[in-house]
């Protein structure tokens, strides 16, 4: 007997399920290293899984995770260049030099600085480092080329290093080798 | 030391964000949003929309008492010229009728079913263009529809537009609601590499090449196109375009066609920009007026929420509209993203004083909504405005008494600019 419209339906929305389930606590956590903010990346989260769901009948054999992955790296950039780029002035250094004798947890200074870089460095950092995606595919998500990934981490490092030198040693790692 | 210490650091940074359960809300939501296209495509009816966003309540630390709330009737109230005292204005539940003549009864017939082309007959004078949304996998936007001061429609079929995008490749329908110049005869439009204009009276077009991804246009003066240009890296780039003589000029002042209020010709530009309550780094909101050739602005006024605390706006989006003749009263009403005593992420609209930056009124749409729901589009006389909003259509809101009613009922699916006057 034929599956029925509702028996189709259901099977997809247990595939859609089962597949966010899966996947959606690391991907809350890449939202957040985007955003910075709890909220904003659970709303970022949440309406890129919408876009997904609405198309899931289409993407469901293909690639539904760089599917979802794009619309949310490009909504996240979005966002942030709309609400960053009205500022008009660049990167403010945060505490270089500063001489605090406390000392302050690397993940706070990280955090921090990693808030201060433009939005698809952040995004290239996170692709990368976090997501462990290839070049390549980092390219594919954010809809540049290879030769913008390569520059835009290499920017993004030098930053990071420039923002919070106590974590020169441990940026340094990540220079492209 | 490798990269792994950089992805550690990654880990770290995000390793107090707790497991989600989002898959069977967002599943749901899907539903509602297909179903709404399904309704707002199918039935040109009344149409009851069920809001499209799963809101979470985000509870906030203890504060204030909470603004007394106005709860305005559903009727137009009488005229005033004042904004009145400052306060707080919940959507009503079941808003008042007001006709608006020629716009529409429903948000439906802003996709019309008849429409004759400019080319063949051009229109007397723009009260409203409208982009109908296109189709997810769309190459290119849908055509522009101009709607005549006869309440009849034109489509825009002499010129093939194309979705704008930023220097990262985001792409965007080229319509903006402030793209109907003050004599209501042209239309102007951002495409990468040029701005266009078309004269919706004579369906001529004018086109003024201007090198990069242009997104938002402003008119300064039926002679005077303002155009943004994403540059890439959060910086930008602003023109004045003479599109008669097809030629651009940057201009000095460092405003952005993002943030700017639609003002009189002869009068300084008026800029609302800035965030609350924000990071530091971040721009405090601040009220700003601009002369085009100087580089600082000639007035600057910190946006003052103090009158409307726990209520507030955090940060604006979309355009803002002036009131007045000619653009040049003292408010300006903006939509963005505020808080009210229990919550935050609340879509908001908002009355600013331009002579003091005092808060004077806010409208409290709540949180079930799209982002980017709700926007200003033009005034109908002194103290009411019009707005769109995703859920009711359009609505006209009276800031003298709080009152709000209906104009076009239902969804407006497309971009929507409006120029009554």
């Amino acid at each position: 007997m034929n599956p029925t419209p509702s028996d189709e339906q259901a099977e997809f929305q247990a595939e859609f399920v089962a597949f966010v389930q899966a996947r959606q606590h690391r991907l809350l956590r890449s939202a957040y290293l985007m955003c910075g903010d709890h909220h904003r990346a659970e709303d970022l989260l949440q309406d890129a899984l919408v876009k997904l769901a609405l198309r899931w009948r289409q993407v469901r054999h293909g690639e539904p995770e760089a599917y979802l992955r794009k619309i949310m790296y490009r909504d996240a950039v979005s966002w942030w260049r709309r609400r960053r780029r009205e500022t008009l002035v660049d990167v403010v250094p945060l505490a270089a030099g500063s001489d605090s004798a406390e000392p302050v947890a690397d993940r706070v200074v990280f955090a921090a600085a990693l808030a201060r870089l433009a939005p698809r460095q952040r995004a290239v950092l996170v692709l990368r480092f976090f997501d462990d995606l290839t070049e390549a595919r980092t390219a594919q998500v954010l809809g540049v080329s290879v030769g913008t990934v390569k520059s835009q981490t290499s920017v993004a490092l030098r930053r990071l290093r420039a923002l919070a030198p106590e974590l020169g040693e441990l940026l340094a790692a990540g220079r492209e080798r | 030391m490798g990269t792994r210490e950089l992805a550690e650091l990654l880990d770290q940074a995000s390793a107090d964000v707790r497991a989600p359960a989002l898959a069977e809300a967002a599943w749901a939501r899907a539903g509602r949003v297909h179903r709404r296209r399904r309704i707002v495509t199918g039935v040109a009816a009344a149409v009851a929309v069920c809001a499209v966003a799963v809101g979470v309540a985000v509870p906030l630390r203890a504060g204030p008492r909470p603004h007394p709330v106005a709860t305005p009737s559903s009727s137009p109230a009488p005229s005033a010229a004042s904004p009145g005292p400052p306060s707080v204005d919940q959507m009503p539940r079941q808003p008042g009728r007001r006709t608006i003549g020629p716009l529409p009864a429903t948000g439906a017939a802003f996709r019309p079913a008849e429409a004759r082309k400019l080319s063949q007959r051009p229109v007397r004078q723009a009260v409203a263009v409208v982009e109908p949304h296109s189709a997810d996998d769309a190459t290119r936007p849908e055509p522009l529809y101009v709607l005549d001061t006869d309440g009849s429609w034109a489509r825009v079929d002499v010129v093939d537009l194309a979705f704008t995008r930023d220097e990262g490749n985001n792409t965007a329908d080229p319509l903006r609601p402030t793209a109907v110049s003050p004599d209501r005869r042209l239309v102007a439009v951002a495409q990468t590499d040029e701005l266009i204009v078309v004269d919706v009276t004579t369906a001529a077009v004018y086109r003024t090449p201007l090198p990069g991804y242009n997104e938002q246009v402003m008119w300064r003066s039926n002679d005077t196109v303002l155009v943004t240009r994403d540059d890439g890296e959060q910086a930008t780039a602003t023109f004045a375009v003479d599109w008669r003589a097809r030629t651009a000029t940057r201009v000095t002042a460092g405003l952005s066609v993002w943030n700017t209020v639609v003002s009189r010709p002869d009068g300084p530009v008026l800029e609302l920009r800035g965030v609350i309550g924000a990071e530091a780094g971040d721009e405090p909101m601040v009220l700003k007026e601009w002369q085009l050739d100087r580089a600082a602005p000639v007035r600057e006024v910190p946006v003052d929420g103090r009158a409307l605390a726990p209520y507030g706006v955090d940060e604006w989006y979309g355009p803002a509209v002036r009131n007045g003749a000619d653009a040049g009263g003292d408010l300006v009403v903006r939509a963005g993203w505020g808080r009210t005593p229990t919550r935050q992420g609340v879509e908001v609209v908002a009355v600013v004083d331009v002579r003091t930056g005092e808060l004077r009124r806010l409208l409290d749409l709540g949180r079930d909504r799209v982002k980017g729901c709700c926007q200003p589009l033009d005034w109908v006389d002194e103290h009411t405005v019009l707005l769109r909003t995703d859920q009711e259509g359009l609505i006209a809101w009276d800031v003298s008494t709080g009152a709000v009613s209906v104009v076009s009922t239902g969804p407006l699916l497309g971009i929507v600019a409006i120029a009554l006057h």
